[in-house]
């Protein structure tokens, strides 16, 4: 394998997840950042998503492109649905309890799914990788999916954004500023929640599909707790309610961990001293990434709560950062 | 010269109580608001004004009574289909879009009148542009009335005081209601400016053929404005009529200064 | 129905631990709305700090001799010390800083922060888990000594049987328990040799009991009795010292009770360190008596689960945190036994979910109205 096979697969497959993680946090900032819904539930959705399209691309007879076109509609589906499961009993709930339901509601898919059958309990299911066996390429291959990556990522920012830009989006931030007005003013606060929950769900599911069908393997830890944590990290620390923050902060997040794990040297600093070890316990730099990062975003919740951007948002074409055109900032709930 | 009556009320609430765990906050209000007129609501604090108006716009729902506006029985109805049946409200407490532009709020009045469905708006059909169009040349207009056209792209918070208060009303009056009602319009103004609020609610009755029901304890400004006023203590009225005659009543002036006083 | 009796008693120590997590979150959420997610982090760092006592400064070693019952009141209470600590210096140094930033961002500091101690937490003590060092043997509750003679007739056991007895290691003098027979077995030659042979060895000074159906082991009565020490410790702090009243007046109202001369800044702290406390010292019972070991990541389901109790007992209320622990870990013993194990963390979760929705302000909770 030349250095530039290698260089595609590597630099391929980041691109590819960030695209992935892009979708999620877009998606998510139109709950939590446009809406003021605080969910904490994400990776849920982005979890039947990606199960939906596995199964689909598992059990629909003869496999292959129709399979994997299908899994899209039917992991889009799938989310959409449990959105709504969700959001509907959680319309009333507001703030650390809205929080914690969704957060619970997650763990009982996760739970449900460690524990089913079909979906392969612990281990998940994997499955034959539909592009990789038409395409023989490894170039060919990382294309496709780049493309493909982009490309939902694109159609999710213009869909979410044209939202967001009509009098359905004034109304969605009309409840995250003030619902009880935003009720009285004649917008009805259960439908644009679902609403919310819904298309939400449904671009996760998106990022589920993109996710299944280019690893070809679905587990359980994939969506865990602490990936949804690191999602709300993503939409809180780009601005909430600012789409090229979320962007920001999204690729920032991504790729910072990455590039420390491969760029710290692989110094040995003592960390610890444990005489049930030892004595003095060593780490390399490159081990403690993890450590740094989670200071790394205690740090910037400290300094700058508001966002990145300072929940400002980046006009198309490219002119300087405007002040808001209905944005940003944490909602006081 | 004051518009001619209607001989039907278009707002009419008949023996409204509500109580919150024994403390009974408001008990038999009845009024019957006439087309284009405007009634005050008067009262010490803690009377239960605002908690008349919640119960009118369906936050709270009454334990008795029933409200009808133009014929329609409000009492099912959430707030939000209550504002769409034609009745609008600001608050005690400015409660403005904190986030959104001066433009943007009023903007967001127009809800109940908004037709373009999810799809259309998303792929910008033509109706969703010809609407956001018209919607936005509306809210503009009411801007203007109002004398905040040059501030439609500030945010709302950035704007003083005086100019809060007519971006609510003007937020409210893009609901197209039939009937407003007002929680203390002019706290907070001085002289001149209440007299422009005055002669601009008056303006927009006309221009608008609203009804309005205004809460306020401003005395100069009610008088001058309303054709009735009804005193509310203890959430209970405890006299109606005329300004000229409310300011005789004897068991008004006691409500409000003690019975010492009187 | 004895089963039911055993699970039921099982799920009761599980309870008690549940309850001395989940009243930390309460009294901080009470005192300052926040859901301090890292606190399952103290309940572990608390068990580390222990485990640490016990290794360092009393020779702990994992399965060796049981050492005192000063050691484990040593390791108690220097957990509890040290977690309350710690607890005060990230609210010094995380949260305080952010009081005024709003709920949302409060949240995400503390999921931070439990982020990190997970993290610092692997790579320092490492990944694996650590036998916790034994303070003293576990024996069940009540029983009945009976002679070998007795047991060797070839009957079914009435009870359970089993023989304690000394024995001698490099490590030191160690009491251990060995089962001979369950309920209903009957005892074969071979058992009989074993008793035998035990009671042979020198300095054994090896006794036989018989249990009835139902008992109950000195380290469940252990963790219940720090619990009712606690809730009782509580109980007098919150309602008979000056700081518990202001405690309840900053949970009443945060300015009002700071326009009132409280000093707020050192009410909070000193909430947090009692909360912390309290975890820290749940950590190490759990840690010693009822998992027997210790990880680096052992505070996430528990802390997960304790906020769970913590909000169906009404979050905020200290008893409404006891009952919610003792209930639902009990609760969930119950499940495991009787529905499916798998299921139980589903189960936990739905709980929550339907307090959440039915009834937010929890068992003992003051439902809260929103003014317009």
């Amino acid at each position: 394998m030349g250095d530039f096979d290698r260089a595609i697969s590597f630099w391929g497959h980041h691109i590819i997840m960030v695209c992935v993680w892009l979708t999620l946090t877009l998606s998510l900032n139109l709950i939590n950042g446009f809406c003021g819904l605080f969910s904490l539930g994400h990776q849920g959705f982005w979890a039947v998503g990606a199960y939906a399209a596995a199964v689909t691309v598992v059990h629909f007879p003869g496999g292959g492109w129709p399979a994997l076109l299908l899994s899209f509609p039917v992991a889009i589906g799938a989310a959409a649905f449990f959105g709504f499961l969700v959001g509907l009993p959680c319309l009333r709930l507001k703030g650390d309890y809205l929080a914690i339901a969704t957060l619970g509601f997650s763990e009982i898919l996760r739970n449900l799914i460690q524990n089913s059958e079909t979906l392969g309990q612990s281990l998940g299911m994997s499955f034959p990788n539909i592009i990789r066996l038409s395409v023989s390429e490894r170039r060919s291959f990382y294309l496709i999916y780049i493309a493909l990556a982009l490309i939902v990522v694109f159609a999710t920012l213009l869909i979410l954004r044209n939202l967001i830009h009509s009098a359905h989006g004034r109304a969605i931030q009309a409840i995250r500023d003030d619902d009880r007005v935003a009720e009285l003013l004649g917008v009805n606060l259960t439908r644009y929640k679902v609403l919310v929950f819904v298309t939400g769900a449904a671009f996760a599911g998106l990022a589920g599909a993109l996710f299944a069908n280019y690893n070809a393997q679905v587990t359980p830890d994939d969506f865990s707790f602490n990936v949804g944590v690191l999602m709300v990290v993503m939409v809180v620390l780009g601005g909430m309610g600012s789409f090229t923050g979320t962007i920001v902060a999204t690729t920032l997040l991504y790729f910072v961990p990455i590039l420390l794990s491969l760029w710290l040297p692989q110094t040995l600093v003592p960390v610890f001293y444990d005489p049930t070890q030892g004595g003095v316990v060593y780490r390399e730099l490159k081990e403690l990434w993890q450590v740094l990062f989670s200071l790394l975003l205690i740090g910037v919740v400290l300094v700058r709560p508001r966002g990145i951007m300072g929940g400002r948002e980046l006009r198309w074409p490219w002119r300087k950062a405007v002040a808001p055109g209905g944005s940003h900032g944490c909602p006081r709930n | 010269m004051p518009p001619k009556l209607r001989s039907e009320p278009i707002l009419t609430a008949r023996d409204i109580g509500k109580s919150f765990g024994g403390l009974t906050a408001v008990a038999d209000f009845t009024v019957e608001l006439m087309e284009n007129e405007i009634a005050g609501l008067i009262g010490p604090n803690g009377a239960g004004k605002t908690t008349v108006f919640n119960l009118l716009t369906g936050v709270y729902k009454p334990d008795v009574g029933s409200i009808e506006l133009r014929g329609k029985n409000l009492l099912p109805l959430s707030p939000d289909r209550v504002t769409a049946s034609g009745m609008a409200r600001t608050f005690q407490n400015i409660r403005l879009f904190k986030e959104m532009t001066v433009l943007e709020n009023v903007k967001v009045g127009f809800q109940t009148h908004v037709k373009s469905g999810l799809f259309t708006s998303v792929i910008r059909g033509p109706k969703f542009r010809s609407e956001e169009k018209a919607i936005d040349a509306q809210a503009r207009e009411l801007l203007e009335l109002f004398g905040l056209g040059e501030d439609a792209e500030n945010p709302s918070r950035n704007l003083p005081y005086g100019k809060q208060r007519k971006l609510e009303i003007a937020r409210a009056l893009a609901t197209r209601p039939r009937v407003l009602l007002l929680d203390e319009p002019a706290a907070g103004m001085n002289e001149s400016e209440s007299a422009a609020l005055k002669d601009l609610l008056l303006q927009i009755r006309e221009q608008f053929k609203l009804s309005l029901l205004v809460i306020e304890h401003h005395m100069p400004f009610v008088m001058g404005l309303v054709s009735r006023l009804m005193v509310l203590d203890h959430g209970v009225t405890i006299a109606q009529g005329t300004p000229l005659e409310i300011r005789g009543n004897q068991a008004v002036i006691e409500a409000y200064l003690g019975k010492d006083h009187a | 129905m004895i089963d039911f009796i055993n699970y039921l008693l099982n799920g009761l120590s599980l309870g008690c631990i549940y309850a001395l997590i989940a009243v930390g979150y309460s009294m901080v959420y009470g005192i300052i709305k926040l859901i301090n997610f890292a606190h399952g982090e103290f309940y572990m760092f608390g068990a580390f700090i222990g485990y640490y006592v016990l290794v360092t400064f009393f020779g702990g070693v994992a399965n060796g001799p049981d050492l005192s019952f000063l050691a484990l009141f040593s390791a108690l209470v220097i957990a509890g010390v040290a977690t309350g600590f710690l607890a005060v210096f990230i609210e010094r140094v995380v949260y305080r800083p952010l009081r005024s930033a709003g709920r949302i961002v409060a949240l995400l500091a503390a999921l931070g922060v439990s982020l990190l101690m997970q993290n610092a937490g692997q790579q320092t003590v490492g990944a694996k888990d650590r036998t916790f060092p034994h303070t003293f043997t576990f024996q069940r509750f009540p029983r009945s000594e009976i002679k070998a003679a007795d047991v060797c007739a070839g009957v079914p056991a009435a009870g359970d049987i089993a023989i304690v007895y000394k024995r001698r290691t490099e490590k030191g003098m160690q009491t251990l328990v060995e089962n001979i027979a369950m309920r209903g077995n009957k005892i074969d030659e071979r058992r009989c040799k074993r008793i035998a042979d035990i009671s042979s060895m020198p300095e054994s000074n090896a006794v036989l009991y018989q249990y009835p159906a139902v008992t109950v082991s000195n380290a469940q009565g252990l963790i219940l009795i720090v619990l009712i020490v606690t809730a009782a410790a509580l109980y007098g702090i919150v309602q008979y010292t000056r700081f518990g009243r202001a405690m309840r007046a900053v949970s009443h109202d945060f300015e009002g009770a700071a326009l009132m001369g409280i000093d707020v800044d050192r009410v909070v702290a000193g909430t947090f360190f009692i909360g912390a406390f309290v975890a820290g010292v749940g950590g190490t019972l759990a840690g010693g008596m009822y998992y027997g070991q210790v990880g680096p990541l052992m505070g996430l389901m528990p802390g997960l689960k304790a906020f769970v109790a913590a909000v169906f007992g009404g979050i905020g209320s200290i008893p409404g945190a006891l009952l919610g622990g003792l209930l639902l870990g009990t609760s969930e013993k119950l499940v495991e036994a009787y529905g499916s194990s798998l299921y139980s963390d589903a189960f936990t979760f739905a709980i929550l979910i339907l307090v959440l929705v039915v009834r937010p302000s929890g068992l003992l909770g003051r439902p809260t109205s929103e003014k317009l």
